[in-house]
C-alpha cells in the first residue's frame, strides 16, 4: 500500500481485535449490564468498529489500486503477465517497470483524473466485477477473454498527459506530434495508436488490430480499444 | 383474564425483561460477524471479499450498533421494569419483588 501504508491495515486489525475481545468478554463472561459494561460495549460496538470500518475501507480502496488486485481475475492474466514480464517491450510493460507506477501501474494508467475521477474509477471497477461474476466473463477461457474483453471506452490521452505534458520542447519538436496535436488534444487520435506508441497491450488485439471481434459481439464493455 | 391474554401478557413481560440483554448479545454477535468480514478484507484483499466488506460488512456493523442503541433505549424507556441483572436501585427493587421474577431473570 504505497499511499496509506501497511500500518492502516494493522490499525484496522488491531481495532477489530480489541472490539472482538470486548464483545467476547461480554458474551462469554456475561457481566451485569451496568454503566461500566455499557460503556465497554459502546467501545466494542461503536468506537473500535468505526475505526475498523474507516481504516479497512481506506485500506480496501488502496488494495483495489494494486496490480495484483487487477490481475486476480483470470481474464487479466495475459495483461498482468505481460506488464510484469521484464523482457516485454509493450507500452504497459515499459510503464510498469517505471518506479513511478510501482505496484499500481494498471490504476495509474486507467484511472479517471477528472474532478470525480476516483469515484468514477471505482464505479467503473464495480462494472468489471459485475461483468466478471454476472456477465459471463468468469466462465470465459483466456482465448475468449482476449477476443471479447476490451477497454470500455476509448482511452483518454489526458491520462498520458498526466506525465507527458505535451508542452515540453522535446515533444513539440517531433513533426508527427506537431501535425496531430489538435487530434491528440481532442482524443480523436490516441497516443497509443498503432504506428505511434501503441498498442499498450498489443497481444490483446484481434487480427485486425482493432478488437473488431469484440465490437461485433455487442457486449456493453466491448466498444472500442485504442 | 383469558388464557390468550395471560399468554400475551406473560410473553410481553418476558420480552421486556429480557430484551435489553438479548439485544445487547445479538448486537455483539452481529458485530463479530461484521468485524470478521472487515478483517478478512485486510488479510485477503480479493475482489469479492473487499467489496463485501466495504458494503455488507459495514451494514452489518451499523445494524449491530443500532441493536445496541435500541437495547439502551429499551432499558431507559421501561423505567422500573429493569433489566434482569441491573445493579443498584434496580437490584434492590428486584430483591423486593417476587422470587419467581428473580429466578426468571437469571
Amino acid at each position: 500500500m504505497p499511499h496509506a501504508g501497511p500500518w492502516l491495515g494493522s490499525v484496522a486489525l488491531a481495532s477489530a481485535t480489541i472490539a472482538a475481545v470486548i464483545l467476547l468478554h461480554f458474551l462469554l463472561r456475561r457481566p451485569p449490564l451496568d454503566l461500566r459494561t455499557k460503556l465497554m460495549l459502546l467501545l466494542g460496538l461503536g468506537v473500535f468498529p468505526t475505526i475498523t470500518a474507516a481504516t479497512s475501507t481506506v485500506a480496501g480502496m488502496e488494495a483495489t489500486t494494486h496490480r495484483e488486485f487487477c490481475g486476480s481475475c483470470h481474464t487479466m492474466d495475459d495483461h498482468f503477465g505481460n506488464a510484469t514480464n521484464p523482457d516485454a517491450q509493450s507500452l504497459a510493460a515499459r510503464h510498469t517497470r517505471n518506479p513511478f507506477f510501482g505496484e499500481e501501474s494498471c490504476y495509474v494508467c486507467h484511472a479517471d483524473y477528472g474532478m470525480y475521477g476516483y469515484a468514477l474509477t471505482k464505479m467503473g471497477g464495480m462494472k468489471h466485477v459485475y461483468y466478471y461474476y454476472l456477465g459471463g466473463y468468469r466462465s470465459m477461457t483466456k482465448e475468449e477473454a482476449r477476443r471479447e474483453v476490451h477497454i470500455a471506452k476509448p482511452y483518454d490521452n489526458a491520462n498520458c498527459r498526466q506525465c507527458h505534458t505535451t508542452t515540453a520542447h522535446v515533444w513539440r519538436s517531433v513533426p508527427d506530434h506537431q501535425a496531430s496535436a489538435a487530434q491528440l488534444a481532442s482524443n480523436r487520435m490516441s497516443c497509443a495508436s498503432p504506428g505511434c506508441h501503441g498498442y499498450a497491450h498489443p497481444f490483446s488485439k484481434g487480427p485486425d488490430g482493432l478488437g473488431a471481434a469484440a465490437s461485433a459481439s455487442g457486449h456493453p464493455a466491448a466498444e472500442h480499444a485504442p | 383474564m383469558s388464557i390468550r391474554e395471560r399468554f400475551r401478557n406473560t410473553l410481553l413481560s418476558r420480552l421486556r425483561r429480557h430484551s435489553v440483554i438479548s439485544l445487547a448479545r445479538l448486537a455483539c454477535w452481529v458485530a463479530l460477524v461484521g468485524l470478521a468480514t472487515m478483517a478478512a478484507s485486510i488479510l485477503n484483499p480479493a475482489p469479492l471479499i473487499v467489496i463485501f466488506a466495504m458494503s455488507v460488512g459495514q451494514v452489518i456493523g451499523i445494524v449491530a450498533f443500532l441493536c445496541f442503541l435500541l437495547s439502551i433505549l429499551v432499558d431507559v424507556m421501561r423505567g422500573t421494569d429493569h433489566s434482569p441483572d441491573a445493579p443498584g436501585p434496580a437490584q434492590r427493587l428486584r430483591e423486593s419483588s417476587s422470587p419467581r421474577d428473580v429466578a426468571d431473570s437469571t
